[in-house]
């Protein structure tokens, strides 16, 4: 980005000093706006890489029978481009870039409430993005199931499927906290009078989009384990042969994956309905329900993910009432296109390059949505179910969609984010490139699909020629478009006009104020305080007569650099409670298939828990709900500044978590013992009901007992910070010297003063007071790991009848 | 926590001994052998410790009532993946 900087923005820090210093205060940034950046760096290499991947399919597919590749290479390209398109574009894309960079900045808030599970987020972002990586190369070679996973095949084939899930798993955790980062921010760090009803639409796409984040992303998480626990213990959860359901898993992974499509959709709407206005000049017509659409998107989202299914061999009864409930998502839809479209209407338009790509938005979008409401209907989706037809659908959706509204949103931000102006020309000649081939190359499926061509198909009838020819070429020509407008924007960050402070004219936050040319937005970390906070009321008599905010908006954040940063307890522990809804979301996934194969095999289920013993079960129910007692009692003692007796209640409460898990042990060192273990000779003898119950015995106690670990970590972490700080041993630093200092267990320097003791070697023990801010802290920090630790309890509350006896 | 009272001790062991007791009750009315009727009455009893455990020893009691939305929304959603699976798996 040479030549890019503006002297003191948020873009300098770091540089001039040389490459790894400057490397590092990208990487270890707390920043949300250059988390957001980075996020831009990284999210839209891998979409590079999958297009690259794209087009060699298209060109293998430019005539019949091989071309470029063999099939086995074939297949791991269209997985590989399904895995990174969506794990690592779409659903990253818009929230993670702009909602890093804008969400906090519109609602007045001076940075996310956890900045460095921020920075974390991203950093488990690349970690799966390398993981995945990793899985091509090692192995059996790189996965060839396809981006859905779907079982049995990907629990037979020898590719390094269990990599690439784990990858996925870990990309699944960083949106998770990407969600409850942001569903925390929204929730307690609006500035004041930035109420739920002037928040800019951005953000309530956002805030929903963080929801779904949250309640869908745990039951891929526990699905994907799962994968890897069939191919490396076989649990047979979903092996026929052992009583398993295949159709189980597609349901698992559809529960997630259609509400993702809202993850990937929603920001991208969001990101509409502020361009639409701001170029419009208009105040958004219909700005509620613009925003409750959004909510009712990601609901309604839960309701339908069974029209994935409808040709996989689900009852008729949910057949229909998949069919019906997916109509419904097409109200909200509609709702949001007719409010943009009402908005435009009569409104003063400039008509600028953010306004021309959502247009594009509308038209494409408007297609996408419009062939998925026909494949509502049952009739029609037996017929194109694994079609083109599909596939030209969802990219319609995704890259229609997502993408164009991701660049309308780069080219609309790109002078807050840089400080730079975008020429206008080469981006109208880039979208007549991408506009033409995307329409040969996506239309084109639809019609192949309709036609009958299959989707993941290497080979195909000549009949199909002419259609795939028109599709590759039309492949290219986006590719140039897309090439055009990648180019014009590197050379606009390095050499572009300085944008003025307002280049639309719109009076959103993120629009209005200033950003990246402001030296007062230096990157700044969570010690840095500015607390005033001033908001501008700029209503113009044309919008007194709504008075609301959304589109050009009734209030903004004037000045950027004096934001309110006001993090408390409260929304720690709200943070705290987001995440274990999703650890009990994960649970939730396993309780599931509990619950049908249970009602599938009663009396097998009834007969195999007699099995277990019902004391040791017992015995390890009280030993958990002792640990509760004493983990409470633990937190309650440092409430009254006992630490000595908080540290032994949580010493005692970590030796209750040891004292399960050495049970659980020799539990299942009793059963693997008697040649009761997943797979076994012994178990496969017996009825399917039998093994099932056991697969689920040993993957439901094992998660549980993981978590216990987990937990007991962050116990044994929380108990080492606190007893560090019960007292310490000070040494006199020199002989005659009397300045003493004191550490904490973390090397921070908590306290410094004079000694009357002048002899020297001599040990002073102090014993150590924390003042009131930091012990609120401490609470809030074992209230938190306490709150984790009881979950496992609540867990095992379940477990424990669920297996044990309910005979 | 800014609002929370310190809650005595004596609250907290009450609640263990009533958890203690429950798990006594489960497993005793397991040992009945009361069919589909010993299936209910396992769940409910988990049910009302887990309240326990979330309300007390978690302090959802003394928490806005946003924490309580939360973890609702969390349950709304499982049940209604569990209703939308079981309309396939009970009607095949």
């Amino acid at each position: 980005m040479s030549g890019s900087v503006i002297e003191g923005s948020y873009l300098e820090a770091g540089r001039g000093e040389g490459f790894w210093p400057w490397l590092k205060s990208w990487i270890f940034t707390l920043d949300h706006k250059r988390i957001g950046v980075l996020y831009l760096v990284t999210v839209l290499s891998f979409f590079a890489v999958g297009i690259l991947l794209g087009l060699t399919m298209r060109l293998e597919l430019i005539a019949p029978g091989k071309t470029i590749v063999e099939a086995d290479t074939y297949n791991a390209l269209f997985t590989l481009h399904g895995v990174i398109m969506i794990f690592l574009f779409v659903i990253p894309g818009i929230p993670a870039i702009f909602g890093n960079f804008f969400l906090p900045i519109q609602i007045g808030a001076k940075d996310v409430f956890f900045p460095r599970l921020n920075l974390l987020s991203w950093w488990l972002y690349v970690t799966g993005a390398v993981l995945a990586v990793i899985a091509l190369f090692t192995g059996g070679g790189a996965p060839d199931t396809g981006w859905t996973f779907y079982v049995p095949y990907s629990v037979r084939t020898s590719t390094n499927v269990s990599l690439a899930v784990f990858a996925a798993f870990v990309l699944g955790f960083s949106s998770i906290l990407t969600g409850l980062n942001f569903v925390t921010t929204v929730h307690r760090m609006r500035a004041k009078g930035m109420t739920w009803f002037r928040m800019p639409l951005f953000v309530w796409g956002s805030y929903a989009t963080a929801w779904v984040q949250i309640l869908a992303t745990p039951v891929i998480s526990v699905t994907l384990l799962l994968v890897i626990m069939e191919r490396v213990f076989g649990l047979g959860l979903f092996d026929p042969a052992r009583g398993g359901d295949p159709v189980l898993y597609q349901h698992l992974f559809w529960i997630y994956s259609h509400p993702a499509v809202y993850i990937m959709i929603l920001p991208a709407m969001g990101v509409i309905s502020e361009i639409v206005p701001t170029m419009a000049r208009k105040t958004i017509f219909g700005y509620k329900a613009i925003a409750f659409s959004s909510l009712a998107i990601a609901f309604v989202g839960y309701l339908v993910w069974g029209h994935h299914m409808f040709t996989s061999g689900i009852s008729d009864t949910a057949r229909w009432i998949f069919s019906l409930l997916t109509y419904l998502v097409a109200i909200p839809s509609a709702i949001k296109v007719f409010n943009w479209t009402a908005t435009l209407y009569k409104g003063s338009i400039r008509f600028e390059p953010p306004l021309l790509f959502v247009f594009t938005f509308i038209f494409l979008f408007s297609i996408g949505g419009l062939t998925g409401l026909m494949q509502s209907a049952l009739a029609v989706n037996v017929h194109v179910h694994d079609t083109y037809f599909i596939v030209g659908h969802f990219h319609y959706v995704m890259f229609g969609g997502t993408a164009m509204g991701l660049i309308a949103a780069v080219l609309y931000w790109f002078p807050k984010m840089f400080g730079r102006l975008i020429p206008k020309r080469p981006i109208w000649i880039a979208w007549a490139h991408m506009f033409i081939g995307f329409n040969m190359l996506y239309f084109t499926m639809l019609v192949l699909g309709w036609e009958g061509m299959p989707r993941r198909y290497y080979d195909y009838v000549p009949e199909f020629t002419t259609g795939h020819v028109i599709a590759t070429v039309g492949s290219w020509i986006l590719v140039a478009g897309l090439v055009i407008l990648a180019v014009t924007l590197i050379k606009a960050m390095r050499k572009g006009e300085r944008a003025p402070a307002n280049v639309w004219g719109g009076h959103h936050p993120g629009v209005a104020d200033r950003i990246a040319p402001d030296p007062r937005e230096l990157p700044r970390g969570p010690g840095h305080h500015d607390r005033s906070l001033r908001l501008r009321t700029c209503r113009s008599p044309r919008l007194r007569e709504r008075g609301r905010s959304g589109g050009i908006m009734s209030m903004a954040v004037a000045h950027a650099g004096h934001l309110e940063e006001h993090r408390d307890p409260t929304g720690s522990r709200l943070g705290m409670w987001l995440f274990l809804v999703t650890e009990l979301l994960l649970f939730g996934g396993i309780f599931l298939l509990y619950a049908v194969y249970r009602s599938t095999f009663p009396e097998d289920f009834h007969f195999a828990a007699t099995e277990l013993d019902v004391l040791v079960g017992g015995i390890n129910t009280l030993i958990l709900l002792t640990s509760s007692l004493t983990m409470v009692l633990s937190i309650a003692a440092l409430e009254r500044n006992r630490r000595r007796e908080a540290v032994i209640f949580l010493a005692v409460t970590i030796g209750l978590g040891l004292a399960f898990l050495v049970i659980k042990g020799f539990e299942w060192g009793g059963k693997i013992g008697h040649g009761i273990f997943p797979g076994s000779a012994t178990l496969v003898d017996r009825t399917p009901g039998e093994n099932i119950f056991f697969g689920l015995y040993f993957g439901m106690t094992g998660l549980h007992a993981l978590h216990v670990v987990v937990g007991l970590s962050v116990l044994g972490w929380m108990l080492r910070r606190i007893t560090g700080k019960l007292s310490r041993t000070a040494h006199l630093a020199a002989p005659g010297a009397t300045r003493l200092t004191l550490s904490d267990a973390g090397d921070r320097n908590l306290w410094e003063g004079e000694s009357d003791d002048r002899v020297a070697g001599v040990e002073v023990t102090l014993t150590y007071h924390e003042d009131e801010e930091l012990q609120e802290k401490e609470v809030t920090g074992l209230e938190n790991a306490g709150l984790y630790w009881h979950l496992v309890d609540v867990i095992w509350i379940f477990l424990f009848p669920l297996l044990y006896l309910i005979t | 926590m800014e609002s929370r009272p310190h809650i005595p001790y004596a609250q907290y062991i009450t609640i263990w001994f009533a958890l203690v007791l429950l798990t006594g009750v489960t497993i005793t009315v397991a040992g009945l052998h009361l069919g589909q009727a010993s299936i209910i009455a396992a769940i409910l009893v988990a049910t009302v410790k887990g309240t326990l455990v979330l309300r007390h020893f978690m302090h959802l009691k003394y928490e806005p009532a946003l924490f309580k939305i939360v973890l609702m929304v969390a349950m709304l959603t499982l049940a209604v993946i569990m209703i939308l699976t079981f309309v396939d798996i009970s009607f095949r």
